[in-house]
């Protein structure tokens, strides 16, 4: 448990760490665009520097407009939505940037002075030298001096625009030559080179002075920083997928320890459903008995009260019906009837033959009810089964006819000691059963032959039928294929039960549309057993009810 | 139709807890006899005390006292009366006291057939008629003037007793009644109907003690044979489990004289055999009324008639 929470937090911690961005890429790249920008205008300016040197005039106002932009661009890296000046890691080399800018601002400033003194040497060196040589050509004098001041002019161009003039030996050669022909052209070419040595040491300082290395600084930090960042982040993911996979295989060993238990898990399992199964069956088998001989005792009971109560009515009433027909016989044969009272008495008598025979019919049915539910009968007795089909099929008349015709192959049979009401039950149950499983019309085949010392008795339907699956079930008490409420289930399994009480075996063979056969085996033998339910208390059947 | 010597009609008397059934028995009756009926036991023994019917036919399932010990009463105070049990339903107690203690002449079921019932009450007053007969004939018999021809008459029986034959296919069971008897009269036991049959031809026996089953098959059929031939036998089953119906059919067609449950009681045993022997020496001094019971016994209907039993009777008896 605790291994788990614990491999729980590193990894959430992980996950946490891997996905965990300190710094802003978004910002951080913004700022990288702005120090480039920034950059770039510090090129700018130092590319205005280096054209300011080349020209005499006019220059330095591009040189301001590239400052102007410059400044732009710093104020913008000052910004406080860009964030640099707040992150305590760029803050440095920003400020140490800045305050780098600052003084070469400064010192441009600076430039501007001694930029204006050297131009304006420049020209008036230039006006001296056309000068001069105006005059030289006026005078006629020799072409050596008016080269030598060509000269100066061109040698003066290189000192002015080379950053490190390599001719200053040459142009003071020049110069002190001249001073003596053309003192006031020496002077302005000294007041020029003056000038220029005067200035030149601004511009390295200027030049030196740009904070480029800071910009890079700057750069160079924001830039290892976001790298730092995708580093960490990169080893925090591998680290989380190690560890993912070390708990993957954790918990694959687990499953298959699990599935191993749950394996054995079942077997026990299985074994006690088995068991369970097996158990409830013989249960049910139990329960079924008792409910038979409740069932049977329940039926008995009933019936005898039953037939008590209608045998007295019915026994006044047949008898009144019969007396009254004989009397009006009497009465007929000895009045003068007139036609219209010959046909009254035909009448009356055909409607009291009707009325006998309906009450004649109740007391069948009230007896084939008595003898069927009767428990109370000896099982001494030997009986012959085909006896017992033909009673059964007698009760179940009403069922069978018009709709089903029946087909009986007897062979003569020994007669066997049983309980014949049980058997009777038996016999009538499957004859039942049969006819309900045929829908409209069918028949059903009862037959009886003598296999060695058994007896075989063969009742087949031609009705639905049934699948393997029932067949494997039919014998088992509760099981029914009716709806709920139209069957016990217990019919076949007291069928199955008699059977067996009596050591014979009945099995089912059907197919689905095939109808059914259900095989009764008995034994010839006298068994030695007393028969199951039939021996209940008899007199519970005869006991007077209070 | 059916009178005594007096010429008046016979006197039936009817008992039933249901007014109708009264009614309708006495619709069909009251004609040819002199009927009375009552509602229940203590009605008709009260008419009993200055009226005699000759047949007195019972409801079993009444309120109060049951058929069975109205006929007991009847029986002890008024043997002469053939007593008729009617009854809805085979109550085997009721039967069985029926038998023992009411001697009753037959149980007739409802609803019962008019025919039937007719035929059962004609043969019941016959047999009264016959019995008063014989009574009268048994008085005249104790007058000093025939005490010479009565005593004539019982002297033999006396001198060569009857025998009982016992019937049972259980060995142990035949074993223990042949103890149980213990030698009082000759006694011959027999395991099958065959064994039985040639025992009752080579000799002179007076009361057959039988199981009900013999042969996996009721001995009713047996009894009803034999009563044709020897009607003057007297009849003693036992049976272990009783059977309401077989034991109805014993007396409707057999006249069975008394039923004993298994296991016997050896007082009872002793007690009903000799009763039956007495029975039996009064049914041998009146052939008459012997044959007059065999006479009036209902046939046994066609499905229960076992004619492989009936043809071996005879078969045994006759050739």
């Amino acid at each position: 448990m605790l291994a788990v929470l614990g491999s729980l937090l590193v990894l959430c911690a992980l996950v946490w760490k891997s996905q965990q961005r300190p710094l802003d890429e978004a910002l951080v790249t913004r700022q990288l665009v702005e120090i480039g920008h920034a950059a770039r205008s510090l090129e700018a300016v130092q590319q205005a520097l280096a054209d300011a040197r080349m020209q005499r005039d006019g220059l330095l106002l591009e040189l301001d407009a590239r400052q102007d932009s410059w400044r732009a661009a710093d104020q913008r890296l000052q910004a406080p939505a860009l964030g640099l000046a707040a992150d305590p890691a760029a803050a440095g080399s920003l400020r140490r940037y800045l305050d780098a800018a600052q003084t070469a601002r400064r010192q441009i400033e600076g430039l501007h002075e001694p930029q204006q003194a050297f131009v304006a040497a420049f020209d008036a060196l230039g006006r001296q030298a056309e000068r001069a040589i105006a005059e030289l050509v006026g005078s006629g004098a020799s072409d050596a001096l008016r080269l030598q001041v060509v000269s100066l002019m061109d040698e003066m161009a290189r000192y002015a625009l080379q950053a490190r003039p390599d001719n200053g030996a040459r142009l003071d050669g020049l110069i002190l030559a001249l001073d003596a022909e053309l003192p006031e052209l020496a002077d302005a070419a000294h007041r020029v080179r003056a000038a220029k040595d005067r200035l030149q040491p601004v511009y390295d300082g200027i030049v030196g002075a740009l904070p480029s290395a800071a910009l890079a600084d700057l750069a160079e930090q924001r830039q290892a920083g976001l790298m730092l960042q995708d580093l960490n982040a990169r080893r925090y993911t591998v680290a989380l997928a190690a560890f993912a996979g070390a708990l993957l295989l954790v918990f694959g060993l687990i499953g298959l320890r699990l599935q191993g238990s749950l394996g054995a898990l079942d077997a026990i399992n299985a074994n006690l459903e088995q068991q369970v199964e097996q158990r409830t069956a013989e249960l049910r088998m139990q329960q079924a008995h008792l409910i038979q001989s409740e069932k049977l005792a329940s039926l008995g009971q009933m019936v005898a009260g039953v037939a008590h109560e209608i045998n007295t009515p019915l026994g006044y009433a047949f008898s009144n019906v019969e007396t009254v027909k004989i009397s009006l016989g009497e009465y007929s044969a000895q009045a003068k009837l007139d036609d219209d009272g010959q046909e009254r008495m035909v009448e009356a008598d055909v409607l009291l033959e009707d009325a006998m025979h309906g009450l004649g019919q109740i007391d069948e049915l009230v007896k084939s009810l008595k003898n069927f539910s009767r428990m109370d009968r000896s099982h001494t007795e030997l009986f012959d089964l085909n006896e017992g089909l033909d009673t059964a099929l007698k009760i179940c008349h009403n069922q069978l006819k018009d709709r089903i015709t029946v087909e009986r192959d007897y062979a003569e049979l020994p007669r066997i000691a049983c309980a014949p009401s049980q058997l009777n039950q038996v016999f009538l149950n499957l004859l039942n059963n049969g006819a309900q499983a045929i829908e409209g019309e069918g028949s059903i085949r009862i037959s009886s032959r003598l296999d060695g010392d058994m007896i075989e008795i063969i009742i087949q339907d031609s009705g639905c039928g049934m699948d393997e699956e029932t067949a494997a079930h039919i014998f088992e008490p509760f099981f029914t294929t009716k709806p709920v409420g139209e069957g016990t289930g217990l019919g076949l399994s007291i069928v199955f039960r008699i059977i067996e009480d009596h050591r014979g075996t009945v099995r089912v063979q059907s197919a689905p549309g095939e109808g059914a056969a259900f095989i009764i085996r008995l034994p010839v033998s006298e068994p030695q057993q007393r028969f199951g339910v039939a021996d209940f208390d008899a007199s519970a059947l005869t006991a007077e009810p209070a | 139709m059916t009178e005594l010597s007096e010429s008046r009609p016979a006197r039936l008397l009817f008992v039933d807890d249901e007014f109708r059934v009264l009614v309708s028995l006495k619709s069909i009756f009251r004609s040819q006899y002199e009927v009375r009926t009552a509602n229940g036991g203590a009605q008709a023994l009260e008419l009993l005390r200055d009226w005699t019917p000759d047949v007195i036919i019972s409801d079993q399932r009444m309120p109060g006292m049951t058929g069975a010990e109205l006929l007991k009463q009847v029986a002890e105070r008024l043997p002469q009366v053939t007593r008729v049990l009617l009854t809805g339903y085979s109550d085997l107690e009721a039967i069985i006291s029926s038998i023992n203690e009411g001697e009753i002449f037959r149980f007739v079921s409802k609803p019962w057939r008019r025919d039937e019932l007719i035929d059962t009450i004609e043969a019941a007053v016959r047999l009264t008629a016959e019995n008063r007969q014989a009574a009268a004939e048994a008085a005249e018999a104790t007058t000093p003037a025939a005490a010479g021809v009565a005593s004539a008459a019982s002297q033999p029986a006396d001198s060569d007793e009857a025998g009982v034959l016992v019937i049972d296919p259980d060995p142990g069971e035949r074993a223990n009644l042949l103890q149980t008897l213990n030698g009082a009269r000759p006694t011959f036991a027999a395991s099958s109907v065959g064994e039985a049959l040639s025992l009752l031809q080579e000799n002179r026996i007076g009361t057959v003690i039988t199981e009900a089953v013999i042969d996996g098959e009721v001995v009713t059929s047996l009894v009803n044979g034999l009563r044709q031939l020897r009607p003057e036998l007297v009849y003693i089953v036992l049976t272990r489990q009783p059977d309401a119906q077989h034991m109805i059919d014993l007396i409707n067609h057999g006249q069975v004289y008394r039923v004993l449950r298994k296991p016997l009681n050896a007082g009872l045993l002793r007690g009903a055999v000799n009763m039956a022997s007495r029975r039996h020496e009064l049914l041998q001094t009146r052939p008459d009324q012997a044959r007059r019971i065999t006479l009036e016994l209902a046939p046994i209907p066609v499905e229960r008639r076992s004619t492989g039993m009936l043809a071996r009777l005879r078969q045994l008896l006759h050739v």
